[in-house]
């Protein structure tokens, strides 16, 4: 699960970084290019969000902010 | 400042504004590079007062002029001013004057951001050397400042010093995103990246590793700044942090940081071998994927400082092996060297002897890197005097000859005069000699097992000592011979021509002597770069 | 012969102005640190001039823009400018970041014994590697003192997700307002750009009571790696959240006094950049300080 997780993320990141070199080609094709990275990797964020709290709520992720039994 | 109808305005303004404000104000890169250059050399001197502290202590065995606590001090400064505050803004100084002039530019790319970059050094000079002033003194842990040295039992002025840190980093990161806008934006239309000098490819690798690494320089003493006064545990095991992540994180910034001191040496011997001998750079292309090659593996060996923290055995050989990797680049820029002076019609002017005996001494200080870079040796050579004659003969005989080989060179195009060509050879060979005399006789001590970074000795290390020191001092005699030649060029020297070296290739050299205030304001045409470009 | 096919500035004071404050703002926060009496006035003085010089250089910049005296060359200086600067943000954030995984992968077990490190457990008896690390080793050693032990952690479920829906939703807003500029819809655009920068502030509002509570559950700077990384990662966060919700209000400003159209609107672009990229940071920072 962590694993699709850190996929993700790599994934946005890679779109968000796509966008930068959208805005440094600049002009009409690097503002296209540009928007589009930023409309997906928004799009990716928010669906990591939902993702995040279905599989919570599924129960194949927990928060680390719960404890190890020892 | 400014006004609104620029275009209309910049019509007027040719030469250079009247007045000592004219520097403060300045947006021309000739201005901002002679700022630099002599902000360089005054700290030169600075950091060169230091070590004859450092060596005058050392000059017999036995504690002789000071306590031990102001030496360690001396040691710190001398590291921290002599790296930030003389290479790195000399090289900055040089990039100035001749990136735009190399690629056919009237200017930098940002030129008030330019001279932000250089206003802000010496401020953060001031700041950092106010410490000598402070109760418990300057910060007395080294250029590297290790954790928990740093942290838990470091004076007061070292929140001082971690905040000159971030300004120096500040002033790295604004200059390297200058020259990489310029380099890339402002070059010439019809020249080609594959067109580029030598001295503008190291240049716009090396800002590709500023922007890298000074960040996460300014990120380890930010984490220094709260362990030291906010309570956190970055660096201290007791809270669940660790001291060997401050090297980690230090090293990973500190590994880029040495090749940002002498890539820019390599682009600059790359132009004056050529010149003196008469002949085209051997391997014009791949002297450029060999520096890139270079800086790419700066950023995955820097562990190979941290040999004896106790990393696991495989983290060592990945990092022995890693290191071994950059001598092959390296080895592919030195044979380069060699085979583009091979057969040729050599001179021997006082920048191709500062040159040639860059290739040298520097090539030791590259085979006892090699040295110090084998897991098994390593732990004999470690904190020992062998690691300071290594990375001085990689940054005095390598960056610091460069410097001074590039002054030399270009000096004519600077001011338009020669100069005086007697003592600069006189200059070379007192420095040259000099120079092996302090750290030649490094290597014996730091294998006969005198560690570093200490004010007295046992007696078996006294005459070599006594050999260094002598050294020592006679080559910080020899600065005060390269201030009066550059003067006396500048006042006295002959008038030079626009091409003052025979066979000397580049752009630069098709503007008069001295350069104009805006280097090109047509940009140059293909065949004319064509006819200075470095590859044949 | 004019430069009419570049574009250099004349002198400025403004950079050395810079300097003075950048200056006087470390002095001031370096004396404030060791409690000296005038620390915080000089540091007041030193961020006084640092705004003052912000506004007069961007100023110039902006009027010189409008004025048309910028070429293409000039823009795409701009654009490599803002570019490689936001990369050295990312590096910094990577060295913070760095120690979080450093501390987690590698400090926190080896304390524990992990590896080539049998004997470490030797020094603190009873300790044991967890994350988050909530009984450190000075807590539990002889002295039992060095870094305050109990605290509560912060429910992810509570503010932390709210937090990320609200910052999220002004990356949506902003993707938006984007979408309005290009297409020339102003008022939407307007709209559009009041929403982030809503979104924003209220982001940064929760995060102050977020701090407040983790402060009121021992959840300090002083509770060892865990505190030090949370708080300076998300602290240093929040202070990008703050630049950014700054520079969108001055994008605001700029829209309705008409400085950009549909084509030209690089200053929107780069700070629109600027945004997603803090917001991706949380997104990291969600995910690794929250979730793994």
């Amino acid at each position: 699960m962590d694993i699709i997780v850190i996929a993700i993320i790599i994934v946005i990141l890679f779109s968000l970084g796509s966008a930068l070199v959208g805005m440094l080609r600049g002009g009409k094709k690097g503002s296209d290019k540009m928007f589009k990275s930023l409309r997906a990797r928004i799009s990716l964020s928010v669906f990591l969000f939902v993702f995040l709290m279905f599989a919570s709520f599924m129960g194949w992720i927990e928060p680390n902010n719960v404890l190890p039994t020892q | 400042m400014s006004t609104i109808s620029a275009v209309a305005a910049h019509d007027d303004h040719h030469g250079p504004e009247k007045g000592l404000l004219r520097w403060v104000k300045t947006t021309n890169h000739k201005d901002i590079g002679t700022l630099y250059l002599w902000f360089a050399f005054s700290m030169l001197l600075l950091g060169g007062a230091f070590a004859m502290g450092i060596r005058a202590e050392l000059l017999h065995p036995g504690l002789q002029l000071m306590d031990p606590q102001f030496f360690n001090q001396l040691t710190t400064m001398h590291g921290l001013i002599m790296v930030f505050g003389a290479i790195m803004p000399a090289f900055v100084g040089l990039a100035n004057w001749l990136i735009p002039m190399m690629v056919g530019a009237p200017d930098m790319a940002l030129p008030r951001l330019n001279n932000w970059s250089f206003w802000v050094l010496p401020f953060a000079g001031a700041i950092l050397l106010s410490t000598f002033f402070m109760e418990g003194g300057a910060p007395a842990f080294g250029w590297t400042f290790y954790a928990p040295l740093s942290t838990t039992f470091a004076p007061d002025s070292t929140d001082f010093f971690i905040f000159a840190i971030h300004l120096l980093g500040f002033s790295s990161i604004m200059g390297a995103i200058n020259i990489i806008a310029t380099v890339l934006n402002m070059k010439a239309p019809e020249m080609r990246l594959m067109d580029m000098p030598l001295f503008v490819w190291t240049w716009l690798i090396t800002s590709f590793l500023l922007i890298g690494a000074m960040p996460v320089l300014a990120g380890a003493v930010t984490m220094m700044l709260t362990d030291r006064n906010f309570g956190t545990a970055f660096f201290d095991a007791t809270g669940g942090g660790d001291p060997v992540m401050f090297q980690h994180i230090f090293w990973f910034f500190g590994h880029p940081e040495v090749y940002i001191m002498i890539l820019p040496a390599f682009g600059v011997i790359s132009h004056i071998l050529p010149t003196f001998a008469r002949k085209p750079l051997f391997g014009y292309a791949s002297m450029v994927y060999a520096t890139a090659s270079i800086a790419f593996l700066s950023y995955i060996v820097w562990a190979h400082h941290m040999f004896l923290t106790g990393m696991p055995v495989a983290g060592e050989l990945y990092f022995m092996y890693a290191t071994m990797l950059i001598a092959v680049p390296t080895g592919v820029k030195v044979f380069n060297w060699v085979a583009t002076i091979w057969k040729g019609s050599m001179t021997f002017e006082t920048p191709m002897l500062w040159a040639l005996s860059f290739v040298i001494l520097f090539t030791i200080g590259g085979f006892s890197g090699l040295m110090l870079g084998i897991v098994p040796a390593d732990i004999q050579y470690h904190d020992t005097y062998f690691v300071v004659a290594h990375f001085h003969y990689v940054l005095v005989t390598g960056a610091l000859w460069g410097i001074i080989a590039a002054v030399f060179y270009w000096l004519p195009k600077w001011t338009g005069k020669m100069y005086n060509e007697t003592l600069g050879k006189v200059h070379f060979w007192w420095a040259m000699i000099s120079v092996n005399v302090v750290f030649f006789p490094q290597h014996f001590l730091g294998l006969a097992g005198m560690p570093r970074r200490i004010p007295d000795y046992s007696l078996q290390f006294a005459d070599f000592n006594y050999i260094s020191s002598i050294g020592g001092f006679a080559f910080g005699l020899s600065f005060v011979l390269f201030a009066y030649i550059v003067v006396d060029c500048i006042r006295n020297g002959k008038p030079a021509d626009s091409r003052p070296w025979y066979s000397a290739k580049g752009l630069e050299w098709t503007l008069s002597s001295p350069a104009p205030y805006h280097s090109f304001n047509t940009p140059p045409t293909r065949a004319e770069i064509l006819e200075e470009s470095q590859h044949s | 012969m004019s430069n009419q096919n570049y574009y250099i500035p004349h002198g400025t004071y403004w950079p050395v102005i810079g300097s003075i404050g950048i200056s006087t703002t470390f002095v001031g926060l370096a004396n404030l640190m060791h409690d000296v009496s005038w620390g915080a006035p000089v540091m007041g003085l030193g961020l006084t001039i640092l705004v003052f010089m912000m506004f007069g250089w961007f100023g110039t910049v902006v009027n010189e823009s409008i004025s048309g005296t910028y070429n293409k060359q000039v823009d795409r200086t701009f654009r490599w400018g803002m570019s490689w600067f936001i990369f050295s943000e990312v590096m910094f954030f990577a060295a913070f970041f760095g120690a979080l995984f450093y501390a987690r992968i590698l400090s926190v077990p080896w304390l524990g014994g992990a590896d080539n490190n049998m004997f470490t457990p030797e020094l603190w008896e009873g300790f044991k590697a967890t994350w988050p690390l909530i009984n450190t080793p000075g807590a539990i050693g002889q002295g039992g003192t060095a870094f305050s032990t109990s605290f509560k952690l912060v429910d992810t479920w509570g503010l932390p997700a709210i937090n990320t829906a609200l910052l999220l939703s002004s990356g949506v807003t902003i993707t938006y307002a984007h979408h309005a500029l290009r297409k020339g819809h102003r008022n939407a655009l307007i709209a559009w750009m009041i929403a982030t920068i809503a979104l924003g502030v209220l982001f940064l509002g929760f995060q102050i009571t977020e701090y407040g509570h983790a402060y009121h559950d021992g959840l300090k700077l002083t509770s060892g790696i865990y505190g030090s990384t949370f708080y300076l990662l998300t602290g240093f966060h929040g202070f990008h959240v703050t630049v950014g919700a700054i520079m969108l209000t001055v994008i605001l400003y700029r829209i309705q006094k008409g400085h950009f159209n549909s084509e030209n609107h690089f200053a929107f672009e780069g700070v629109a950049w600027y945004w997603h990229f803090v917001d991706v940071v949380w997104l990291g920072l969600f995910v690794f300080v929250y979730w793994l």
